[in-house]
């Protein structure tokens, strides 16, 4: 090629640029995507073996259920071919912190083997130390310095209690998330404990980890390592089993003679102990005896200080009593003096007035006399007088009558009548006198009387008031006398009770002393009498644990059965198998996925290269007229190519190196604790991908560009007649044609004049498509699969696990399940685990024995895959999953291999929907006709009442504590971990699903810009008819839609096929993913392709827009 | 007012440092139903002013009136809208969309307008009334112009545009063509405008104008337009 012709390669580059990128970038898709797949497994797995080779991962690990010896380590050791071998310990155990308990490993640290990955801290060294698996960290939260608690299954292996957590690591046994089974607690293990080899009190190894020579220098996922190590195996595998055999000889007489000299050495204990103890308890008797006899006195001088107190205090209460009484007395006495004074005075009042009124009546009788007298005086004067008067009268009348005699006058006054007259009055006078003087004497008599009662008054008076006045005298004397004496009283009485209280006192303050005393005693007995309890308490746990010990040393004795011994190499880890299982999906998926963008790349290359050949076919002609040959013309086109596919497959294995192993590792390591990625540049595949790339491009472009470039130049001058128009298949339904609008014509016709770019943009479309559908799919249907499994197929709660050597383990179960009102339904089962075998395979699973088909059914759904209706389990035959029916590929009524003792063949009855694991169930008589063996369940699936996660983990634990249970598994746990381990699926999806938008993007921009770029003369026609700018887009658009359209739903039928490939191939065999994806899935998929379309479209718009429809019309085709 | 009245028309092309002037300063008339003949060397401007004319370049000042509406300033969606509406194109290479039939070709132009010429009818109208279902490539070069011309009249635009309708064509054929062209004027009342190098034709436009280095040599009005049929060239 010569300067003009490269100048004109170079701006030809320069001038279709995005053409060149298209081919550019599906060629860096298709080696990326085949370099990035392919490296992802390899990548993984050095980045394994180089970190399980640095931390000395064992090639074998040995072990025996009579352990080793130290001297077994050391002649395994010797064996050929072992390069490193070393004892240790591998135990169960639990770990206690705060009020967190988990079921742990126990890992003894081991010099230069699996050593451990510090994640923080320091490792351990003194027997009381220990190292924490970091996955523990998530369940509790634990910095080193804190302590712990650890026990061990084994009984004796840890002697301390508490260990001290100084490191947190990471260990190449478990660089999966998983960390085993144990058959402690509820059987799952949260992760595991590193200790020093000194904090196992044992005198035999667990465990025993061997190196295999020249293993190391070995990919550990390849051929030769697997020879390798097995040849070691079948040298390993006879020894160990003889050392267990002599070791098993050993122990049983070793531990005969063990048994015996403990016996008497605790013989001799005992009868010591006894003899310490009698003693000290004769002593003790002694002391108690001394303190109750102080005690029985104590309470003598109590009652006899009760007593005096009470007598003293009694008389005293007498003595107070007769004060108070004499008190009284006088009181009374005092009273009645007081009163007698009173009376005394009242008597001499009364005397004075009885006096007084004797005396006045003396008086009023003296003045009655007087008057008396008075009046007799006047009657004698008036008597006097009256005699007078009769006198005179008497005389007047001597006179009268003489007068008379004389007449001289008489005086009438001295009548006769006046003489009766004064004569009567003279006689009354008289009587008057009379009466007066007997009223004088009777008034004399009166007052003689009066004098009389007032002399007697007088003398009675006075002899009454002497007499109270004597009376007074007395009492006064009384009552001062009564005085002195209560005086006197109360001074006796106030020394009685001084006396008394001294008395009191002094008896109390000795009694208290004496009390102390006792007391003192008694605490002294007490710490004697707890010093012995101790001494005794101590004795005999000494005794019994040194029974106990003897017990057990016995029953080890008595169970020592015939050793078994296990040579497992690393496939017995299950963090080394499942990361090599994911590496291969991987590998898997690098098979199919390069494939789809080389195709795509290869059609790319094909339409770019014949339309870049076709627009320059005049320029072909002329430079072929100048006289170049064939070749050199072609050269242009072919380095055209091969730079874009060289350009592209540079970058393209450079990211697919670097970024696919990146990102489908980071994704793995959410669930293994590894190293970071180790980079392997694989230069062959990267050689083979840029070939491929390369060739593809080459043949595409010389496809385009034979059929022109051999033509003459003078055809070639000629403008090639453009395509003619012709009508098409649907003009002649007339129906449908003249109901379609003129654009849908115009489309309908130019869908089909440009065939080759229809069927690009359809499988384009339909390649973009299948891609989001598969992607979208493999998701839905790992994760819907989980769901069906676990929550549709599996009905029960805890998965029961039991040990049918435990005898009477299935009553005790059966008993509980009954019994327990949590348990709503069980069932039992036998599984034995075995291999089937055919078309060319060895899968592994189970035979399931249902003991009660019946009520196996309300656990386990057992149904068909496609129409969902219950199958049974045959009377005869077998009814297996239907993945193991793929693997083996087997029918109903074909044979089923496996080996059960012997190998035995099982007629297949029916298939079943089943995902994870594979098993063969047969009824309990069948399995009897197989193996002559009656099947006792060994599984239990139990559905409970209530089924959050507390109540089945209190259920499970509950269950744990039967004797002979080996597990009881949450099944929701189960499922949450199954999901974990699936969830790396997840970033092969985000791949799958940007590299369809990839795709999509270059193929529609590529095939849109080749059909604008080659009607651009028809699209200016149209614009300068006066079309607005979008009626011209859709004039381009309106084919696009009905390709894209049409890719859609080719690609729905690719897409299942995709679908259903990927699943296959990234599977694993013990896992079945669901065949169908969802409904939402394909509209997901129509509606992401529709959208990249439509992105694709609008930046196409720009380009329509700024067609130029001057110089469009002016150039010549 | 004329017609067609362009006034002091400049359009200037620049692309980088360099400044082309395709038209200084144009001033022209053409009236209704006049048959103008545009001629010039190449390089004259005549494309650029026919361009300017029908909406596909837009003027870089003065003015064009078609029909009283002025066209200069007009931009996107309106001079799209003037194109559809009022122009008709025929090109040199007649432009017809090869994957379309004749009938089909014309329809592409008729379905946009709001009153169209049954596309039937134009094609009879350019007597192609026979040929309606060929494809452009089984017509002849004069034949394909036709529907070109068919398709543009189907619009019933105000102006026909050709530019060198004949340029690709024979003697005959072209003189066909340009009868067709003639006719369509004097028949229908059509203003149409015919832009070639060929001197030639002058004498048959009712109007011709002449052009060179982007400015109008001279314009004058043919009293006495010849019928194609006497030219020769």
């Amino acid at each position: 090629m010569n300067k003009s012709l490269q100048t004109e390669l170079a701006r030809e580059i320069r001038g279709s640029m995005p053409r060149f990128l298209s081919i550019l970038t599906m060629v860096a898709l298709g080696v990326m995507f085949l370099v990035g797949l392919r490296s992802a497994a390899p990548d993984m797995r050095f980045t394994a073996d180089s970190y399980f080779d640095q931390q000395g991962f064992f090639d074998l690990q040995l072990y025996s259920t009579v352990g080793f010896s130290p001297s077994d380590v050391e002649k395994l050791s010797e064996l050929e071919g072992v390069e490193a071998c070393t004892g240790a310990q591998a135990l169960d155990g639990t770990l206690l912190y705060g009020n967190m308990e988990k079921v742990i490993k126990l890992h003894s640290l081991t010099a230069g083997f699996s050593s451990p990955v510090l994640v923080d801290g320091r490792l351990p060294e003194t027997a009381d130390e220990c190292a924490l698996d970091a996955r523990l960290l998530e369940v509790l939260s634990i910095k080193p310095g804190v302590p712990v608690k650890l026990t061990s299954s084994t009984e004796g292996a840890l002697p301390l209690d508490t260990y001290r957590v100084v490191g947190i690591v990471e260990s190449p046994l478990y660089i999966s998330l998983d960390r085993g089974t144990s058959t402690l607690g509820d059987g799952s293990v949260a992760g595991f404990v590193l200790l020093p080899e000194e904090s196992f009190d044992l005198d035999y190894s667990t465990v025993v980890y061997i190196r295999a020579s020249g293993a190391a220098s070995l990919d550990a996922y390849g051929d030769e390592y697997k020879d390798l190590v097995q040849n070691l195996t079948a040298r390993v595998e006879p020894t160990v089993a003889r050392l267990a055999e002599e070791r098993y000889d050993f122990l049983k007489v070793d531990g005969a003679r063990q048994l015996s000299d403990g016996e008497a050495e605790l013989a001799a204990a005992q009868a010591d102990a006894k003899r310490q103890l009698s003693d000290a308890e004769a002593a003790l008797k002694e002391s108690r005896a001394e303190l109750d006899e102080g005690w029985a006195a104590l309470e003598q001088g109590k009652t006899d200080f009760e007593t005096q107190s009470r007598e003293g205090r009694e008389a005293l209460d007498d003595a107070r009593e007769a004060l108070k009484a004499g008190r009284a007395e006088l009181t009374e006495a005092e009273l009645k003096l007081s009163l007698g004074k009173g009376a005394l005075a009242m008597s001499r009042e009364l005397y004075k007035t009885n006096l007084d009124s004797a005396r006045e009546t003396v008086a009023r009788a003296e003045a009655k006399l007087e008057k008396k007298q008075a009046a007799l005086s006047e009657a004698r004067d008036r008597v006097a007088a009256a005699h007078a008067e009769l006198d005179e009268i008497e005389a007047g009348i001597r006179d009268n009558v003489i007068a008379a005699m004389t007449g001289q006058e008489q005086n009438p006054e001295y009548t006769p009548e006046a003489l009766t007259a004064a004569a009567a009055n003279a006689a009354l006078e008289d009587a008057m006198v009379d009466v007066a003087e007997r009223s004088l004497s009777d008034a004399k008599q009166e007052l003689s009387d009066s004098q009389t009662a007032l002399e007697q008054t007088q003398r009675k008076g006075q002899e009454q008031i002497a007499a109270a006045q004597a009376q007074l005298a007395a009492g006064e004397a009384a009552v001062a006398a009564g005085r002195a004496k209560l005086e006197e009283g109360e001074a006796e009485l106030a020394a009685g009770e001084l006396e008394f209280e001294t008395q009191i006192a002094d008896a109390a303050k000795a009694l208290e002393e004496s009390e102390n005393d006792l007391l003192s005693g008694e605490e002294e007995y007490a710490q004697g009498l707890l010093d012995y309890e101790a001494a005794r308490l101590e004795a005999e746990t000494a005794l019994e644990e040194g029974r106990e010990a003897l017990d057990r040393a016995a029953r080890r004795l008595e169970e020592l059965e015939e050793p078994d011994t296990y040579v497992l190499d690393r496939n017995s880890n299950y963090g080394f198998v499942s990361y090599d299982q994911n590496a291969q999906r991987m590998t898997n998926l690098a098979k199919v996925f390069p494939i789809i963008f080389y195709l795509v790349a290869a059609l790319v290359c094909l339409t770019t290269m014949t339309r870049m050949v076709e627009e320059e076919r005049t320029q072909i002609g002329s430079i072929k007229a100048m006289g170049y040959g064939t070749w050199s013309i072609a050269a242009k086109y072919l380095i055209y190519g091969v730079l874009a596919a060289l350009l592209g497959a540079i970058p393209g294995a450079a990211i697919g190196t670097v970024l696919f192993p990146w990102v489908i590792f980071s994704s793995y390591d959410i669930m293994y604790d590894l190293p970071s990625l180790s980079l392997l540049i694989d230069w062959p595949l990267c050689l083979i991908a840029t070939g491929v790339g390369i060739a593809v491009t080459v043949g595409a472009t010389l496809w385009a560009m034979f059929a022109t470039a051999r033509q003459t130049p003078a055809a070639l001058l000629r403008p090639k007649a453009p395509k003619p128009g012709k009508r098409i298949l649907l003009e002649h339904v007339r129906p449908i044609w003249r109901r379609m609008s003129f654009s849908m014509k115009v489309s309908a016709r130019n869908l089909f004049r440009y065939k080759k770019r229809l069927f690009m943009t359809v499988i384009g479309v339909a390649g973009c498509t299948a891609l989001l559908i598969a992607g979208l799919g493999l998701h839905t249907s790992i994760f819907n699969i989980l769901d069906i499994q676990f929550f549709d197929i599996y009905r029960y709660d805890v998965l029961l696990s039991v040990d049918t050597d435990s005898p009477g383990v299935k009553e005790r179960v059966e008993e509980f399940l009954n019994s327990r009102e949590e348990s709503l339904a069980w069932t039992g089962l036998f599984n034995r685990a075995v291999t089937f075998t055919g078309n060319g395979l060895t899968v592994e699973g189970y035979v399931t024995v249902p003991i009660d088909p019946t009520s196996l059914k309300e656990q386990v759904i057992l149904r068909d895959m496609d129409t969902k209706a219950p199958v049974d389990v045959p009377e005869e035959g077998t009814l297996i999953d239907l993945k193991l029916a793929e693997l083996l590929e087997l029918n109903p009524g074909d044979e089923l291999r496996t080996d059960v003792g012997h190998i035995v063949s099982i007629p297949v009855s029916a298939l079943r929907e089943h995902y994870v694991y594979h098993y063969a169930m047969v009824t309990a008589q069948t399995y009897y006709a197989l193996t002559g063996e009656n099947p006792e369940p060994n599984e239990y699936m139990i559905r409970l009442n209530q089924n959050d996660d507390e109540s089945v983990s209190a259920f499970c634990k509950a269950l744990m504590r039967i004797e002979g249970v080996r597990s009881a598994q949450n099944k929701a746990v189960m499922a949450k971990n199954f999901r974990k381990t699936m969830e790396s699926i997840d970033a092969a999806v985000t791949i799958i699903i940007l590299s369809a938008a990839a795709l999509a993007f270059v193929v529609l921009y590529n095939l849109t810009n080749i059909n604008v770029t080659e009607r651009i003369r028809e699209l200016a026609t149209i614009k300068v008819l006066g079309f607005y700018d979008p009626e011209v887009a859709m004039y381009v658009y309106r084919e696009n839609i009905v390709l894209t359209a049409v890719g859609i739903a080719l690609g729905q039928f690719f897409g299942k096929s995709l679908l259903s490939f990927l699943i296959r191939t990234v599977e694993m065999d013990i896992v079945m993913f669901g065949r169908d994806p969802k409904f939402e899935n394909y509209l997901l998929s129509i509606l992401l392709s529709f959208v990249f379309a439509a992105i694709v479209n609008v930046l196409m718009y720009y380009r329509i827009r700024k067609i130029d429809m001057v110089q469009a019309l002016k150039s010549v085709e | 007012m004329a017609y067609i009245e362009i006034k002091n028309v400049t359009r200037v092309y620049e692309t980088g440092d360099v400044r082309i002037c395709a038209l200084d300063g144009v001033d022209l008339q053409i009236e209704q139903g006049e048959l103008a003949i545009i001629v010039g060397p190449s390089g004259a401007g005549k494309t650029t002013l026919l361009n300017l004319l029908g909406g596909m370049d837009t003027a870089s000042s003065g003015s064009i009136l078609i029909d009283g509406k002025e066209v200069v300033g007009l931009h996107g969606r309106e001079l799209t809208k003037f194109r559809r509406y009022d122009v008709g194109f025929v090109f040199q290479f007649y432009n017809l969309v090869g994957n379309l039939t004749a009938l089909e070709n014309v329809e592409l132009a008729s379905q946009i307008c709001p009153d169209p010429m049954p596309a039937a009818e134009a094609l009879e109208k350019v007597g192609l009334g026979h040929r309606l279902q060929n494809f452009p490539a089984q017509l002849s070069g004069g034949e394909q112009q036709r529907v070109a011309i068919a398709r543009a009249l189907a619009k019933r635009p105000k102006l026909l545009l050709c530019d060198e309708p004949t340029g690709a064509l024979d003697y005959v054929t072209g003189k066909d063509v340009l009868r067709l062209l003639q006719d369509t004027c004097r028949r229908d009342g059509m203003t149409v405008l015919i832009i070639t190098h060929n001197s030639a034709l002058m004498p048959m436009g009712d109007r011709v104008i002449r052009l060179r280095s982007g400015k109008v040599l001279e314009s004058w009005k043919n009293d006495t337009p010849m019928d194609v049929e006497r030219i020769e060239w």
